[in-house]
């Protein structure tokens, strides 16, 4: 069996009115690939910033309920925040590397750290070989990572997330401003990571989901409809909610 | 031709005989202006100080009053600009404060610029004792900066995309490093083009300087902040209404107004060459 690594404990969130969140719980395995999958509007999104509290950036919203990473509640008023998120990376929808160049976005998370400058060099090549970049940009540090094609911006920021060493990282629909090729080649990676970290993705393709989570989970509304193991859901899903969205019904 | 044609013949002329008016206003005013000083325009015109009560001379004083003047306002109002803009646009809470702020600032932008004059002679020259100096003008010009700065540093780091910003935070940094580290170097560009600008405005204002920094005549020039100066707006000022020579120093007026015509439009062209610098580099 293998270990939680992050669950939610009834958690509910609001932003103002509206309800997002519905008494959710779920259980994150350790160094397995788990996909959140729904309709748009179905909380997805908003769940995987509960697990690294960049949900805190909106002011209007509201959350209950608990979110352990490792047994520890990240939303207890003693936590810090900054912690929660070096441990959690983020990859997001559209590539966001800054405007800096190669080197310094890798660099980005261990200079805010005050890391000595050698051990950052060995990092930055390091996480960079991890994402598969090293051979691409290696004789190009310096030149500004805006330079760099969709695809390769999207690995630079996988690189830079994993350079804070996480044990998890959260994608948010990571490959879809990206082409067929860019998007083959984050999948393959995805795969290869979880060795090393637990992977959480959010998706809006059924057929990425089952092609490289171990885990899927679907939400409808706020509400965590069915979680299992992919193959079992895909082949049996429990809801009928699931077997809708799952053929293709709506979404 | 068609009616139709006809009125599109017509509107695109109109718009011709409308650009046409304005480009030979422009022109007119630099010929003028050139005209009738640019042969004063010297060496020795702008390296040495005025003679004979102003009769001859060149005008360096003023040109040294004006340069100190626009260095310490803008050295004064950049910092208050920024920083203001830094918390409108990240911390902006309470809303309501933010919007005071915002109305007073725009309600400040909107006043004209004598008053500014008056409100540095009150506050500065004679509340606060500083006389009539450069320390006294170059506050009541930083006041008048104010606006300016603070629009152009706001609208910069709001045109920082929010990615930038959330891509730091998920890093773990905190609100000031992500501020200090992503927010500004990339907002930098455009607040100093917003200052340049502001530079621009400062250097030729006449009205807030005229009773808390300039004076009419000096040969001396500055040695420390609370002296008074000579300024190049000012001296045309002095040199049209004042004096019992017109005919000799109304050329020395426009020769005066040709340098710092020439000065302001330097700054712009340094400010349209960094923006043009920047278009070209951002891919955001």
């Amino acid at each position: 069996m293998v270990n939680t690594h992050i669950r939610t404990e009834d958690l509910n969130l609001w932003f103002s009115d509206n309800h997002v969140l519905k008494d959710v719980n779920i259980p994150i395995y350790d160094k397995n690939i788990t996909a959140l999958i729904g309709p748009s509007g179905c909380g997805k999104s908003t769940l995987l910033r509960c697990f690294n509290r960049m949900n805190d950036l909106i002011p209007e919203a509201k959350i209950k309920g608990k979110v352990f990473l490792n047994e520890q509640n990240i939303y207890e008023p003693r936590i810090d925040v900054t912690q929660v998120r070096t441990k959690v990376g983020m990859v997001f929808q559209r590539p966001n590397p800054f405007p800096k160049s190669i080197y310094n976005n890798i660099a980005y998370g261990l200079k805010i750290r005050g890391e000595k400058k050698s051990m950052i060099n060995k990092i930055v090549e390091k996480s960079l070989k991890e994402s598969w970049l090293w051979e691409e940009v290696k004789d190009r540090l310096n030149e500004s990572a805006l330079s760099l094609s969709g695809g390769q911006q999207q690995r630079l920021c996988i690189a830079r997330a994993l350079a804070n060493n996480p044990n998890i990282i959260l994608l948010d629909e990571p490959t879809s401003a990206l082409d067929p090729q860019s998007t083959a080649k984050i999948e393959e990676l995805c795969i290869e990571l979880k060795n090393k970290v637990t992977i959480l993705i959010v998706t809006h393709n059924i057929a990425q989901a089952g092609r490289i989570s171990d885990y899927t989970a679907f939400m409808y509304l706020g509400d965590m409809v069915e979680f299992g193991e992919t193959k079992k859901m895909f082949t049996v899903p429990q809801d009928k909610r699931t077997e809708a969205y799952l053929s293709g019904v709506f979404g | 031709m068609t009616k139709r044609e006809l009125k599109q013949f017509l509107g695109v002329n109109l718009l011709r005989i409308f650009i046409a008016v304005t480009a030979i206003f422009l022109i007119l005013f630099l010929y003028v202006i050139i005209s009738k000083g640019g042969k004063m325009v010297t060496w020795s015109f702008l390296t040495e100080s005025p003679k004979k009560y102003m009769t001859e001379g060149g005008i360096f004083p003023a040109i040294v009053g004006t340069f100190w003047l626009t260095i310490i306002s803008i050295g004064i109002s950049l910092p208050f600009g920024v920083f203001t803009a830094i918390y409108m646009v990240s911390y902006g809470k309470p809303a309501w404060f933010v919007r005071s702020v915002r109305i007073a600032i725009n309600t400040l932008a909107g006043v004209p610029s004598i008053i500014y004059g008056l409100f540095g002679l009150t506050v500065f020259v004679q509340l606060m004792k500083l006389d009539v100096s450069i320390l006294s003008g170059s506050l009541t010009l930083a006041v008048l900066a104010l606006p300016v700065m603070i629009n152009a540093s706001e609208e910069a780091l709001r045109g920082v995309p929010h990615d930038f910003r959330e891509a730091s935070l998920a890093l773990g940094a905190t609100e000031r490093q992500t501020i200090l580290r992503v927010l500004l170097p990339t907002a930098l560009p455009n607040i100093l083009t917003g200052t340049i600008i502001s530079i621009g405005r400062v250097a030729g204002e006449t009205a807030p300087i005229l009773f808390t920094a300039a004076t009419f005549y000096t040969r001396r020039l500055p040695t420390s902040v609370m002296d008074e100066v000579m300024v190049l707006p000012y001296h045309i000022y002095a040199l049209m209404t004042e004096g019992a020579h017109a005919d000799k120093q109304v050329p020395i007026a426009y020769g005066t107004a040709v340098v710092l015509l020439a000065l302001v439009l330097l700054v712009s062209a340094i400010a349209i060459i960094i923006r043009y610098n920047i278009r070209k580099k951002r891919k955001w």
